[in-house]
């Protein structure tokens, strides 16, 4: 596996043997070769120069082509302020005086503004690192970009003209596919859609305003084979939740949120699809069942087996081992229920790794019923069990020492027989 | 319900029309002017920086309010003057050299002119040299900067030798807020004010006009 290839897997959510690295260098990314923030912003070779500084050094999984949020704005009317160490900001709103959208007409096209420079650094650095490395393209999010040309009355007219901001809000958001439509054909393979202002609001008016702009521009960007992610800034840790809701695939904070809580909330939200198991298996959410219901169900066991199995890998980015590993542990576990079941009695609950597995093709996707209710699989996961914990509560490793990966599956039963 | 309770309320709902018509009211009532602002408007105000400090109300709450509460401070201002309350001082503010974050800044400026303060607003991206001339011509005696990069503090210290260079600094005070400025970094750099949020910014504020 490639270390492009190791942060896709993680992008699908699948366990991989060690997390992705990527290496937030924007304008940093100058300083590296002694280039200010408006030289490399400005200056095709200096920027790709810089970036292939940051790529040698670093030597990234994942890394972000260009980080400035004013690009559309610039090219929608907004007045930019340039400064040597940081980003520009925008100086002028060009809808702070008329309560007006502006014309589908007037989205970004690639000879706009600094688009030309940019998507051209993003082709160079497809070719030169793009075999190994996955390029981010960052997109100024919805809000954000409403904001710029808007100003801080899109604050006020949350209150006193919810329609405008609604059509704001989609003008907006076609601005972010259509960026996103260039980004990827000049190579991206994740679009990141940075909304530094969704910190700024309640979960509720995240709700009222951002939940369908949101789940529209990740379906959009999902539908053309990328991947992508919900990038904030600041405090957002309670917008986590309803910011998943709208199923990126991913979701990049600072070091405002508390990760453990927002974690907590990842866990749960099978929902978002992190794992694009989501609707695709009898055995897995929706169809398995109420979260609730399965935690209880399995609460109303005495007694649990736990075991694991420990694949060898031959390094951390062979992603081939890690699936064999996957399938050994589906194998052991359905030869655990049909070779033990006398042991743990006709009621007890086998769960695995990772969702069924058992057929290669679930029957649910024909509609059909499952074509083997006596060896399916739920994992885990999908009775709400914490895996490391559970681990931790077994006297069990959860990690096994460097280039292996470790599956756990447990029986849950009543009559202790075994 | 009072009609000043009824301010208050309907003020941290952000219903900006109905609180000008309660101030209306109140001063229609005869209720004293000071007593208006003071029970009316500005304890809702608090309690909404109160929950905003908290993390239970968010910026565009605290943005509608603070509109409601310049609304109806707009007609108690004339009142003001005729009954002889003085303003209490006057203060300029902006968001420093290299930076436009702004949503901070104007959250200070409205709740200082809700305390009675005189603010001129010198924007964003203001130089130092800008500050000082809003000290020199037009008499503001406090200089309120606002930062949110940390590349961008740095101008701050470049504001308090802007003002010792012109020969100002025993005349003004002056006061650095944002999210990433301390209270070391304050005391480092030689300013004379740091306060973490806008309520208290306006409150401490009032303090250092009153003392010059
Ligand atoms: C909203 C926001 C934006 C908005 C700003 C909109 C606007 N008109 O202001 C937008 C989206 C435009 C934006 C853009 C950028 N941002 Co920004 N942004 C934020 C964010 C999420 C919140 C800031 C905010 O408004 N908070 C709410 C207000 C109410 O709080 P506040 O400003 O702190 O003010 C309170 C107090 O500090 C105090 N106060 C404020 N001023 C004063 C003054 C005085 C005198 C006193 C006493 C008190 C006081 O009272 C206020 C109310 O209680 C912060 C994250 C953070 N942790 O702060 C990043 C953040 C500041 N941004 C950041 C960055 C990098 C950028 C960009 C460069 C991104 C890019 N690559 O393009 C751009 C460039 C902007 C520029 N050049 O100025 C970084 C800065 C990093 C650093 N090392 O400095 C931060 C910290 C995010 C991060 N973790 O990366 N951003």
């Amino acid at each position: 596996m490639t270390q492009k290839e190791l942060l896709f897997s993680a992008l699908r959510h699948e366990t991989t043997p060690r997390a992705p690295w990527v290496p937030f260098a924007d304008v940093h990314a100058g300083k590296l070769i002694g280039a200010d923030a408006q030289q490399v912003l400005t200056d095709e070779d200096t920027l790709l120069k810089a970036l292939l500084e940051v790529n040698r050094l670093y030597k990234p999984d994942g890394q972000p082509v260009v980080f400035d949020l004013q690009l559309e704005a610039e090219i929608l009317g907004c007045e930019l302020a340039w400064a040597a160490d940081g980003p520009p900001s925008v100086a002028s709103h060009p809808l702070a005086d008329t309560m007006t959208v502006p014309c589908l007409c007037t989205l970004p096209k690639p000879e706009q503004g600094r688009l030309p420079l940019v998507l051209n650094v993003m082709r160079k650095m497809k070719e030169l690192v793009g075999e190994t490395t996955a390029l981010y393209g960052l997109i100024c999010g919805p809000f954000t970009l409403a904001s710029h040309l808007r100003g801080n009355d899109l604050f006020m007219d949350m209150y006193d003209d919810e329609d405008y901001v609604h059509d704001l809000l989609n003008y907006c958001t076609q601005c972010g596919k259509a960026m996103s439509d260039m980004f990827l054909e000049a190579g991206m393979d994740v679009i990141a859609v940075v909304d530094p202002l969704v910190s700024q609001i309640s979960s509720s008016h995240f709700e009222e305003f951002l939940a369908e702009p949101y789940t529209e521009l990740f379906a959009h960007i999902r539908s053309k084979n990328a991947f992508n992610s919900f990038f904030v800034c600041g405090d957002a840790t309670r917008n986590i939740e309803v910011m998943c809701k709208t199923a990126p695939d991913s979701i990049s904070v600072d070091e405002n949120v508390d990760i453990l809580a927002a974690k907590n909330i990842t866990d749960l939200l099978c929902e978002s699809n992190s794992c694009g198991m989501y609707g695709k298996s009898w055995m897995c959410p929706p169809y398995i069942g109420e979260i609730e219901t399965l935690i209880q169900q399995a609460k109303e066991y005495q007694y649990i087996l736990v075991y694991q199995i420990i694949g060898q890998l031959e390094d951390s980015y062979d992603f081939e081992g890690m699936m064999e590993t996957g399938k050994a542990m589906t194998a052991l576990a359905g030869a655990v229920r049909e070779k033990m079941a006398s042991c743990f009695g006709a009621d007890a609950l086998y769960l695995a790794a990772g969702g069924c597995g058992i057929c290669s093709r679930c029957a649910k996707l024909d509609d059909q019923p499952c074509r083997f209710p006596q060896k399916a699989l739920a994992s885990l996961e999908a009775y709400g069990i914490d895996v490391s914990s559970l681990a931790a509560a077994a006297n069990m490793k959860y990690i096994n020492g460097s280039d292996t990966v470790t599956y756990f599956a447990a029986v849950l039963f009543h009559e202790k027989e075994v | 319900m009072s009609v000043l309770t009824e301010i208050s309320e309907n003020l941290q709902k952000g219903k900006a029309k109905i609180v000008k018509q309660l101030v209306q009211q109140a001063i229609d009532e005869g209720i004293p002017v000071k007593q208006i602002l003071d029970e009316g408007l500005l304890s809702g105000m608090s309690v909404i920086g109160e929950k905003f400090k908290n993390n239970e109300v968010f910026v565009p709450e605290v943005l509608v309010a603070a509109c409601a509460m310049n609304m109806g401070a707009a007609l108690l201002k004339p009142l003001m003057a005729q009954e002889g309350v003085e303003a209490a001082g006057k203060v300029c503010i902006g968001t420093v050299k290299g930076d436009l974050h702004d949503i901070g800044k104007n959250l200070v400026k409205m709740m200082m002119e809700g305390k009675g303060l005189e603010v001129v607003d010198l924007g964003t991206d203001v130089s130092p040299e800008a500050y000082i001339d809003a000290a020199q011509n037009q008499g503001c005696q406090v200089i309120c900067c606002s930062a949110l990069f940390t590349t961008t503090m740095g101008v701050m210290e470049e504001v308090v030798k802007a003002a010792e260079t012109a020969g100002i600094r025993d005349k003004v005070k002056i006061m650095v807020g944002g999210a990433p400025v301390t209270q070391d970094f304050c005391e480092k750099i030689g300013a004379d004010k740091y306060t973490p949020d806008a309520a208290t910014a306006a409150d401490a504020a009032v303090e250092l006009c009153k003392a010059i």
